[in-house]
């Protein structure tokens, strides 16, 4: 299954910094982050779909799903547009005649904006592997904010 | 560096934008002298001859008080200690630096009660708190690796408060949001702390062991009860109940405060509320507890460490202080220490304009920009003889220059850095200055040379020497020990000492060991809204820019994600004056006109308006009301109008 | 050396009005204007170019050549071509994004690889920005009621 940049967004503070390693390492940003409703900021990328209605839809064969990745190649790419506009998630765009979308920095060990998150928000993961540990944190942070939290710990007679 | 203890290799965006401000064309990159026709290139050695002699012009004629240094937070502790050394042995004490407008507050606060003006605990500390108290800071924009490990805190089950007029990202975070109406910070301080002490919560063996003044605080606590405090606040009584007692029965419990304590006319006894509600809670000196003063320039602790202050020598010892004055003549070979403190930052403003001062010598500092009152800054810097301006771009204020030193940026130098955590580090250059610019310590011994002061020109390990002389807790300090490893933190009196990480461990740095609790009273800002100015303004910073703009303003991504200056305006606010998102607005006070693009948005409560200083025009607005004993501006609060013109 | 000239012959029926030919073409001859919900390709009469780079370009195939000695054969016009596309206005914003022909295509497309519902109110009538919106508001959803303040 492939990797894709997630964000807890329990953590993501709206600083921008990934949008800006993203521009620095890429040539062009392909993580964006918006604030909701000014109360959750969520960094939103590709996301490296199972499958990828970009690939299905393009006529040239540029983006092509291989090997459990969707692999680009700029050669073959007519500059159409038909796959930003099959984008469920309105994270392709195309510039210069380019597809640009997040490809976890192909190449580097560490995506640019997971390593530079301030606040530990962005990580990589497969999707199947997502469920425990946020499912986790989502349904305390819920009880949490529902119920009428303790004051947390008891003062240590010292 | 994902194995640094502060950041994990993580950076703000900012930090990610660093090459393309430092890459800038608009780089100062040669001396320039200010002529009828613009600006005139010329030579170091006539750029260094020339401010030798308008400075010795002024002494000759004038005296030592009418030169004036205004250093740089941003300069390293080396550079910082020769600036101030210059100064003093040119015999004045006017030197000061911007923790006059940020954090001059916690000098005076936390050294009044705790012993010392510095974050008691590291960072990471948060991380192990089971109770974080935030108020008056925004850290998740202004500091975004603190998040981590508030995010850290909480995932182990820590409640977190945040006490702020607006609701920030750092609000996001909080279990708890303290909506409090801008400048009732002791209110509301004094009002947990009344619940506290009614309650019985307060930590008795700690206060009887290691503090003085209790009963006194007791007594002043008593007008401070929930109801009066919720109507002063406009905080639910329930909620600050629910607050102290959150903060205090907590295990381990951490107070992280800002500018929205500091920035006050009240500014000190602010900070004194601060500290006394942890004393009384004991939540000091331990791992997750402690006072943290968030500081916001990479070098102002260190240049507060090094003496470039008005009222204190390196180590922190007063001005007029004959033991300290001794130590410090005795280091620098001379008997000529001038005894009365000297003109601050905001004074020297004041000062120039009304021709006290005639030769001010600023590096690395905008105060057009971060000063308030602009105009009187603007007006101020006119009536002077002669400026001197050492920075790396041609800032506001270096448009008012008589002459221009183009100077190196912290990553093409080599010198140490004290972060707000009291850590020192080294820093080795990464790259060359662009065209003649100099390292600041280099243009400094220079002048010093120039001036006739007997300076050997030496490098910045050499210089750490004599620091880890004259400032004991720098004792320790020594370039190659510091390159191993993370730098170290002071306390680090020896060379095999291994630095101090929390501070009032086992005593307090008063000169008998305890601390001292102070009681202080609410009351309200200089200026507050009225029939004529019926907003309250209030200022501060966005994630996206640094300080007064001048490195940031010049980031071709942060400009186009932040292009211009912004009000935000509450949308009820908006609706009774037919305000739009988008429309130009102009704000005016009692001292100037600026402005700005309105934002609508509920981050601002009704009756509030909130600027970032990053873009100029935010400063022609402010007050420049002082706090009494740390001479801070109230900058966030001042009462302001909206016109449509 | 004489030039020899072309014809353009986009097929009007073909056309999806993507405007991939407009950034293929080395010399830019073949245009496109937007303006409210019309966008418009503009083929020039004729191409001196010895290249085929619209024609690859073309998803739906529909640009074809005549050279110059098949000019009476077939119905090509000798002057330049414009065709014209009505854009589809986001559902959300109403900024006009694609044509209608565009979406058909991306439509029969995705359905091959996953079901789409037949009409109203899902990803497809957003523009890209308004669909990564809705994608962030969904995302938000649960945070933003644990964040009331």
């Amino acid at each position: 299954m492939p990797e894709a940049v997630y964000a807890d967004l329990s953590r993501c503070i709206a600083c921008h910094a990934c949008e800006l390693a993203c521009e620095r390492e890429n040539e062009s940003a392909k993580i964006f982050v918006q604030v909701v409703r000014g109360l959750a900021a969520v960094p939103v990328s590709c996301r490296q779909c199972e499958t990828p209605l970009c690939a299905a839809v393009c006529p040239g064969e540029a983006l092509n799903y291989r090997d459990s990745r969707l692999e680009y190649d700029a050669e073959k790419c007519t500059g159409c547009r038909l796959c930003v506009l099959a984008c469920p998630f309105g994270t392709a765009e195309l510039r210069a005649g380019v597809v640009e979308r997040c490809d976890l920095c192909q190449g580097k060990e560490i995506p640019a904006c997971v390593a530079t998150c301030p606040s530990g928000a962005l990580f990589c993961a497969e999707a199947e592997n997502l469920g425990e540990d946020i499912r986790t944190r989502r349904a305390e942070r819920i009880k949490k904010a529902l119920g009428n939290p303790e004051p947390a710990g008891r003062r240590v007679n010292r | 560096m994902p194995e640094h203890p502060v950041n994990e290799g993580s950076l703000c965006p900012k930090g990610n934008t660093t090459l393309e401000v430092l890459n800038h064309p608009d780089r100062l990159k040669f001396p320039l002298r200010k002529t009828e026709n613009g600006w005139e290139r010329i030579e170091w050695e006539a750029a260094l001859d020339l401010a030798a002699a308008k400075m010795k012009g002024s002494l000759e004629k004038s005296g030592p008080d009418s030169l004036a240094f205004l250093g740089s937070a941003k300069c390293s502790n080396e550079e910082n200690y020769i600036f101030q050394k210059i100064a003093r042995l040119l015999g004045t004490n006017n030197v000061d630096n911007c923790a006059r407008l940020c954090h001059a507050s916690t000098l005076t606060g936390l050294g009044k009660t705790l012993g010392t003006g510095a974050m008691t605990n590291p960072i990471s500390d948060l991380a192990s708190s089971e109770c974080i108290f935030v108020i008056g800071s925004n850290f998740a924009e202004n500091h975004p690796p603190v998040s981590r490990q508030v995010l850290r805190a909480k995932e182990k089950g820590a409640f977190v408060i945040v006490a702020d007029p607006r609701i920030t990202p750092t609000s996001w975070l909080a279990d708890l949001a303290l909506r409090l109406k801008p400048g009732t910070d002791i209110a509301l301080l004094n009002g947990m702390m009344h619940v506290i002490v009614s309650e019985g919560l307060w930590d008795r063996r700690f206060v009887r062991e290691r503090t003085r003044g209790f009963s006194e605080l007791e007594q002043n606590l008593q007008r401070y009860d929930p109801e009066t405090v919720s109507r002063i606040t406009g905080i639910p009584s329930a909620d600050i109940i629910k607050a102290a007692r959150a903060y205090a029965r907590a295990g381990t419990a951490a107070i992280v405060y800002s500018m929205g304590i500091t920035q006050h006319s009240s500014g000190t006894d602010n900070v004194t509320a601060c500290a006394d509600l942890a004393l009384i809670c004991g939540h000091i000196g331990e791992k997750g507890t402690g006072i943290l003063p968030l500081r916001g320039q990479n070098n102002v602790q260190g240049a507060c460490d090094m003496g470039a202050l008005a009222e204190f020598y390196p180590g922190y010892g007063k001005v007029g202080d004959p033991e300290a004055a001794g130590r410090l003549q005795t280091l620098w070979r001379t008997d000529e220490l001038s005894e009365h403190p000297g003109k601050t930052a905001t004074e020297m403003v004041e000062a120039a304009g009304k021709g006290k001062i005639k030769t001010l010598y600023v590096i690395g500092e905008d105060p057009v920009n971060s000063h308030p009152d602009s105009s009187q800054v603007k007006k101020a810097l006119e009536n002077l003889d002669f400026l001197i301006v050492q920075d790396i771009f041609m800032t506001d204020t270096a448009e008012y220059a008589d002459l221009i030193l183009p100077a190196a940026a912290f990553a093409e130098k080599e010198g140490s850095f004290t972060s707000t955590e009291r850590r020192v580090q080294w820093v080795e250059p990464a790259l060359l200055p662009p065209g003649e610019a100099r390292a600041d310590l280099e243009i400094l011994f220079g002048l010093a040379e120039k001036l006739g002061l007997d300076f050997p020109c030496r490098g910045a390990g050499e210089v750490l020497e004599e620091i880890s002389v004259a400032v004991p807790a720098y004792g320790g300090m020594e370039k190659e020990r510091m390159k191993k490893g993370f730098g170290l933190v002071w306390p680090c009196p020896g060379p095999a000492h291994p630095g101090t990480p929390i501070l009032h461990t086992e005593s307090f740095k008063t000169p008998d060991g305890f601390a001292r609790i102070i009681p202080v009273e609410h009351r309200s800002p200089a200026e507050t809204p009225g029939p004529e100015y019926p907003f309250l303004l209030t200022t501060g910073r966005t994630v996206l820019h640094y300080n007064a703009g001048s490195m940031s303003r010049r980031s071709k991504s942060l400009l186009k994600k932040e292009p211009e200056l912004y009000v935000e305006i509450n949308p009820a606010d908006a609706r009774t004056m037919e305000i739009r998102d988008g429309n130009k607005l102009f704000l005016e006070t009692r001292r100037g006109k600026t402005e700005a693009t309105a934002r609508l948005t509920e981050r601002v409560g009704q009756g509030v308006l909130f600027m970032p200083f990053h873009f100029p025009g935010t400063n022609a607005l402010t007050a420049g009301s002082l706090d009494r004993e740390a001479k801070i501006p109230e900058f966030k609060v001042s009462a302001c109008r909206i016109r449509r013109y | 050396m004489k030039e020899s000239t072309r014809t353009l012959a986009p097929e009007e029926e073909k056309c999806i009005g993507c405007r991939a030919c407009t950034s293929a073409c080395p010399e830019k001859l073949i245009t496109f204007s937007e303006e409210e919900k019309l966008r418009s390709i503009s083929f020039p009469a004729n191409c001196s170019s010895d290249c085929e780079l619209c024609a690859l370009a073309c998803p739906e195939k529909a640009i074809s050549f005549i050279f110059p000695d098949e000019g009476e054969k077939s119905r090509v016009s000798l002057e330049s071509q414009t065709l014209n596309f009505e854009l589809v206005p986001c559902q959300k914003c109403g900024t006009a994004f694609a044509t209608r022909r565009e979406l058909e295509k991306v439509r029969t497309a995705i359905s091959e690889k996953i079901p789409l519902p037949s009409t109203g109110g899902f990803w497809m009538e957003l523009c890209p920005g308004c669909r990564q919106a809705a994608f962030r508001e969904k995302q938000a959803k649960t945070i933003i009621q644990a964040r009331k303040f």
